[in-house]
C-alpha cells in the first residue's frame, strides 16, 4: 500500500497506516499512545520527543487522557 | 504480598497493591522524566530502580521512605549516554545498565560501542563495565544469577556471563536456523519474567520463505533453566484485526495472553482461542500477568491499569494513576509485611 | 550583522575553522537549500543552545543558502519537498537508505543536502544522539538485515558520499553565473485544483535591495473569479523564489517557486496554508516586450459545438483578427476580440468533419504554441489525486485538507479506455461528490466519521481527538473512496470515479522539510 512521504509503516502499527495501508489496528484513540511515542522517541517525524528535541513538549498537560491532549505544545513553522 | 511497580507521567513511581488493585504510593522523583523502565530488586523488595532524566539516569528510590536516595548519572562531560534497558539479578546484589554512549566532541557527535554497567548493590558502586550488543531494550538474568540476557530488536538474544561480560552464547532469532521460516521479529519490552517463575515471553512475528506468509505467535525462553532455547508457538494469522506487540505467557497455566486493541487468551498446547476481551475506552501497550496467574494486567499507555481475570478475562477494576503510563512498563515485587 | 559576523562571532566556538582562516567546521562542509538550513538554525538554538537577536536567523539563512546553497538541478528532482506536496508517494528510494533513513521520514530530506564524505560520515552519529531510540525504532520495522549502526557504515554513508558530493561541477557553474534581476513585469499562468481551475493575470515585481523585492498582482480565474494580492519574495540562491502574498481575501499564502537558469521563467507552488495541503500551481514568464503566447483555456473543444476560447501570452500585437488564429483544419475563428495587451477572446465552432485529437493553437506573427484537444464524446473521468491523504483537526492540529479534481479523457482513436491513444480533455463539472467506505475490516464504518466533501471536490477532514462514539474513542481516521459522478450532457447514464482517500491520526511536528 502507498505511503505518503515521510511517512511509516512499521511492524508495530506505522504513525500514518498500519502495514496494510489502513488504520484498524492502530492505537486507539492515536492521544493514548502520544506520551507513549514521545518517551521513547518512537515517531520523531509525527510526535516531538521528550527525550532530545522537545523536552517540555508535554509538560503543560497532566495526563493526556481524553482532555488533556488539547494543551500539548506544537511544533509549527510559524515565522521565528 | 505482590505489589505493582510502575511508572507514570511527568516523573513518577506507583507502587500498587496487586491483591486490592489500589495505588498506596505516588513517588516523584527529582528533575525530569520521563520513566521508562522500572525494575524491582527481589531480595531486597524497599529498594526499585527507574530510568528517569530523559533516559539518561537509574534513580534508586526507597520505596519505604518514598523518595529517590540516590542517582546513578550515566552521561558525563564528554559522553551523552542513554539508556533503554535495566534489571536488577533475583540475588537482588547486581544492579545491569545496558547503556548506548556517544562521545561529545566540539559541534559533532560520535556513536560509541554499547556497554552494560554493572552496579554492585551492596555498595552502589560500579563493578564493571563491559561491551554489550546493540539495539537492546530488554535485559534478563537466569534464575541462579550465572547468566545475563539481552535481548536485541531485530536480531538476536545474546547470553553473556554477567562478571566478566563474556558473551557464552547467541540464541538465533534474526538468523533463526529453520529453512523456510523467515527471520523472527519480536520487540521484548517490559519484561515481568522473574515473577513469571522465570518465563521471558514477548510477541513475535515470522515471515516464512515459501509463501511469504506472516503470523502473530508468543516467544518463551526459560530462564530457570541453564542452556533454554527459545519456544516459539505461532498463534494467529498476522492482520490488523489480531495486531499486537507485546504477550505474555504464564508459566502455570500455559495460556497466552495478547493484546492491543482487545485482549485474547489462547492455551499455547491446544493453539485455541479461548477468551476475547473488547477494551472499552482506549488500546493499550502490554499485558502483564499477575505473578499467581490469576490476573491480567493492561496498560501501559494511558493514565489507567486495566484490571482483568485471568481465566474468564472478565473486566475486575480500572487503576487509575491520574496521569499517562507513558510507556512505563510493569514489574511486580513481593512483600511479606507490605508497604 | 552580516552572515560572515554572525558565522564568526555566533556560531564558530563550537565550530571553529578547520585550519587557520579556514572553513568553519561543518557549516561550511554543506549545502543546503533554504528550508534544511532553517531546520538545522533552530535546531541550534533549540538543542545546542546558539542564541540567535531577532531576525539574525533570517540573515544567517540567506547567508547560507547563497553561499553554500544547492543549484537548480541539483534541487529539481526534489523540488516536490520544498513546495509541501506533502502526498507525494516517493518511488525510488534508493536501498541504501530505505531501512535505515527513510522509514521516519522523506528521502528528498536527505537528497536536498551535499556533504564532505566527512560530513556525511557524522550525521549517523548526529542522528543517534538526537534521537536516542533510533536503532531500535528502525530494527523493529522488520526492514533491516542487520543492526543499524553496521548497515549506515557499510552502506548508507558510502552511497550518501559517492551520490551527493560537496564539490560540484553544476554548483561551481551556478556561483560562477551572474544572477538575474527578478524585478519587472512578469505573465502569470496557473491552475486551481480547486473552485477557481485555470487563471491567468499579470505580476509586477520591483527590487527593494539584496535580493529582497516587493511585487503586486491581479490573477482571473476560470470561474470567473478574480484575485488580487501584494508579496514579499527572497530570492535565495540566485533562483530560489521564496514569497510572501498578502491577498485580498484577507488570506496569506507562502510562494515556493523556482527561477529557471537564465531568470526568464519562474514556475512553483503557491500555498495556501503554512503546511501547504492547499495549493496553486504557478508559473511566471518575464514580460521582454516581445510578443508570446502563452496558455489557452479552456483546452478541449467539442465537435460541432461553438465555444469561447480565452488566448493569453504578451505584448499580442493591436492588429489582432479573427484570421490571425489558427486552430487547425475544421476548427474555424468566427470573431476575435483583443481585451488587452494579454488577453483575446474568440469565439470558436467545431465542424462535423474536424479531425479528432490534439493540435497545435497559434497566433500569427506571435511566438509560441498551445496544445489543444478536438473531442466528440467524454468517454470517461479520472480524478486527481488518485492517491490521498488527509489528517483530522481544527481543535489542537491544523486541518489538513485535500483538494480533488475531476478530469474527462477521451478513448482515442483505438476507441479503448487506458490505452496509450487517450486523450486528457481537462477539468469537466458540473461534478456530484461524495464518500463511500473503503471495505477493509469487518463492519468498517470510517465514512461517517473521517469528513466530507463539499461541491468543489474539496475533501474537509472531521475534528481531532478521540471520538467517544466511535469503538476505543478512536479518532476520526479511516480510508475512504472519493467518488465523483458527471454526465455530459445527451449521455444515458453518469460516469464515475473513484480516488482513495486516507484519513491518518493528527500530527504535533511539522518541519519545514517532511
Amino acid at each position: 500500500m502507498a505511503q505518503p512521504m515521510g511517512c511509516t509503516t512499521i511492524f508495530n502499527p506505522g504513525w500514518e497506516a498500519n502495514p496494510w495501508g489502513g488504520t484498524a489496528g492502530m492505537c486507539a484513540p492515536m492521544e493514548a499512545d502520544l506520551l507513549g511515542c514521545a518517551n521513547v522517541c518512537w515517531w520523531p517525524a509525527q510526535v516531538p520527543d521528550s527525550l532530545q528535541n522537545y523536552p517540555e513538549w508535554a509538560s503543560a498537560c497532566s495526563g493526556v487522557n481524553a482532555e488533556d491532549w488539547r494543551s500539548l505544545e506544537l511544533v509549527f513553522p510559524e515565522k521565528k | 504480598k505482590w505489589y505493582i511497580l510502575t511508572g507514570a507521567h511527568p516523573n513518577s513511581v506507583y507502587v500498587i497493591d496487586a491483591e486490592t488493585d489500589t495505588v498506596v504510593k505516588t513517588i516523584p522523583l527529582e528533575g525530569k522524566g520521563p520513566i521508562f523502565t522500572v525494575a524491582p530488586n527481589p531480595a531486597r523488595p524497599q529498594f526499585a530502580y527507574a530510568v528517569t532524566n530523559l533516559s539518561q539516569s537509574v534513580a534508586l528510590v526507597d520505596l519505604d521512605e518514598g523518595k529517590e536516595v540516590l542517582r546513578f548519572n550515566l552521561s558525563n562531560d564528554n559522553e551523552l549516554v542513554r539508556t533503554m534497558a535495566i534489571d536488577v539479578n533475583p540475588q537482588g546484589n547486581r544492579l545491569y545498565i545496558h547503556e548506548m554512549p556517544l562521545k561529545k566532541d566540539l559541534g559533532k557527535y560520535e556513536i560509541l560501542e554499547t556497554r552494560i554497567r554493572v552496579i554492585d548493590l551492596d555498595t552502589n558502586t560500579v563493578a564493571n563495565v563491559f561491551p554489550a550488543p546493540r539495539q537492546v531494550m530488554a535485559l534478563a538474568s537466569s534464575q541462579d544469577g550465572k547468566k545475563l540476557y539481552a535481548f536485541s530488536v531485530g536480531r538476536d538474544i545474546s547470553v553473556l556471563d554477567p562478571e566478566t561480560g563474556q558473551v557464552e552464547d547467541v540464541i538465533p532469532m534474526a538468523d533463526w536456523n529453520v529453512t523456510g521460516a523467515g527471520k523472527l521479529e519480536g520487540l521484548p519490552l517490559w519484561n515481568p519474567y522473574q515473577e513469571n517463575d522465570f518465563l521471558a515471553s514477548f510477541a513475535v512475528y515470522m515471515t516464512d520463505t515459501i509463501t511469504q506468509h506472516t503470523t502473530v505467535g508468543v516467544a518463551t525462553l526459560d530462564l530457570k533453566q541453564a542452556n533454554p532455547e527459545l519456544q516459539v508457538v505461532e498463534l494467529q494469522p498476522y492482520e490488523a484485526e489480531w495486531w499486537t506487540a507485546h504477550g505474555a505467557v504464564s508459566a502455570k497455566t500455559q495460556k497466552a495472553y495478547l493484546g492491543w486493541d482487545k485482549l485474547w487468551k489462547m492455551d499455547i498446547p491446544t493453539r485455541q482461542m479461548e477468551e476475547v476481551r473488547q477494551f472499552d475506552t482506549n488500546s493499550v501497550f502490554g499485558s502483564f500477568l499477575h505473578p499467581d496467574g490469576t490476573k491480567v494486567y493492561c496498560g501501559g499507555n494511558w493514565s489507567a491499569l486495566s484490571v482483568f481475570d485471568a481465566d474468564t478475562l472478565k473486566p475486575l477494576k480500572k487503576i487509575d494513576l491520574g496521569h499517562s503510563q507513558a510507556g512505563a512498563g510493569i514489574r511486580f515485587v513481593n512483600r511479606e509485611n507490605g508497604f | 550583522m552580516t552572515g560572515p559576523a554572525l558565522l564568526e562571532t555566533r556560531c564558530s566556538g563550537c565550530h571553529p575553522p578547520h585550519e587557520e582562516g579556514g572553513k568553519l567546521d561543518a557549516i561550511e562542509h554543506q549545502r543546503k537549500p533554504p528550508e534544511a538550513w532553517e531546520m538545522t538554525i533552530y535546531r541550534m538554538l533549540r538543542t545546542h543552545g546558539a542564541n540567535l537577536e531577532a531576525g539574525e536567523a533570517r540573515i544567517l539563512i540567506k547567508y547560507l543558502s547563497d553561499e553554500y546553497g544547492l543549484a537548480p538541478s541539483e534541487v529539481k528532482p526534489f523540488r516536490y519537498a520544498l513546495e509541501k506536496r506533502n502526498n507525494t508517494i516517493e518511488k525510488h528510494v534508493p536501498k541504501e537508505v530505505k531501512g535505515t533513513c527513510v522509514a521516519c521520514h522523506s528521502y528528498a530530506r536527505i537528497a536536498l543536502q551535499r556533504r564532505t564524505p566527512e560530513s556525511w560520515g557524522r550525521l549517523p552519529d548526529l542522528t543517534a544522539a538526537l534521537l536516542p531510540n533510533i536503532e531500535n525504532q528502525v530494527a523493529s520495522t522488520g526492514l533491516l538485515g542487520d543492526f543499524w549502526y553496521t548497515l549506515v557504515r557499510k552502506d548508507t554513508v558510502p552511497y550518501l558520499t559517492q551520490t551527493y558530493p560537496f564539490d560540484s561541477a553544476s554548483w561551481k557553474q551556478w556561483q560562477a553565473k551572474p544572477k538575474p534581476d527578478y524585478a519587472g513585469v512578469w505573465n502569470v499562468v496557473g491552475h486551481d485544483p480547486g473552485k477557481g481551475g485555470a487563471y491567468t493575470g499579470r505580476m509586477t515585481v520591483t527590487a527593494s535591495g539584496n535580493d529582497n523585492y516587493e511585487g503586486q498582482f491581479a490573477y482571473d480565474f476560470a470561474d470567473g473569479s478574480r484575485m488580487t494580492g501584494k508579496n514579499t519574495v527572497t530570492m535565495y540562491t540566485g533562483f530560489q523564489w521564496r514569497g510572501v502574498a498578502e491577498v485580498d481575501d484577507g488570506k496569506t499564502h507562502k510562494e515556493i517557486f523556482f527561477a529557471n537558469e537564465d531568470g526568464t521563467v519562474v514556475s512553483g507552488r503557491r500555498l495556501l496554508t503554512l503546511v501547504g495541503d492547499l495549493g496553486m500551481e504557478e508559473t511566471l514568464y518575464r514580460n521582454t516586450g516581445q510578443a508570446k503566447f502563452l496558455a489557452v483555456s479552456p483546452t478541449a473543444l467539442k465537435v460541432g459545438e461553438r465555444s469561447t476560447l480565452r488566448l493569453f501570452g504578451m505584448n499580442l500585437p493591436e492588429s489582432l483578427t479573427a484570421a490571425s488564429i489558427s486552430l487547425g483544419t475544421g476548427v474555424t475563428v468566427q470573431s476575435l476580440r483583443r481585451v488587452d495587451a494579454d488577453t483575446a477572446m474568440a469565439d470558436v465552432v467545431v465542424g462535423k468533419k474536424a479531425k479528432m485529437g490534439a493540435r497545435q493553437a497559434r497566433i500569427r506573427g506571435v511566438d509560441g504554441e498551445q496544445s489543444l484537444a478536438v473531442y466528440n464524446t467524454v468517454d470517461y473521468i479520472r480524478l486527481s489525486p488518485e492517491q490521498a491523504f488527509s489528517r483530522p483537526g481544527g481543535i489542537r492540529t491544523p486541518k489538513i485538507f485535500q483538494q480533488f479534481e475531476a478530469v474527462g479523457y477521451t478513448n482515442g482513436p483505438d476507441g479503448r479506455k487506458g490505452t496509450d491513444d487517450d486523450m486528457k480533455l481537462g477539468r469537466v463539472g458540473p461534478v456530484t461528490w461524495k464518500l463511500n467506505e473503503y471495505v477493509q475490516r469487518v463492519n468498517d464504518d470510517d465514512v461517517r466519521f473521517v469528513g466530507a466533501m463539499d461541491a468543489h471536490g474539496l475533501f474537509t477532514p472531521a475534528e481531532d481527538g478521540p471520538n467517544p462514539k466511535r469503538h476505543l474513542q478512536q479518532g476520526n481516521v479511516g480510508d475512504v473512496w472519493v467518488e465523483a459522478w458527471y454526465q455530459p450532457n445527451g449521455a444515458r447514464r453518469p460516469m464515475g470515479a473513484r480516488a482513495h482517500l486516507l484519513v491518518m491520526p493528527a500530527k504535533y511536528n511539522f518541519q519545514p522539510i517532511e
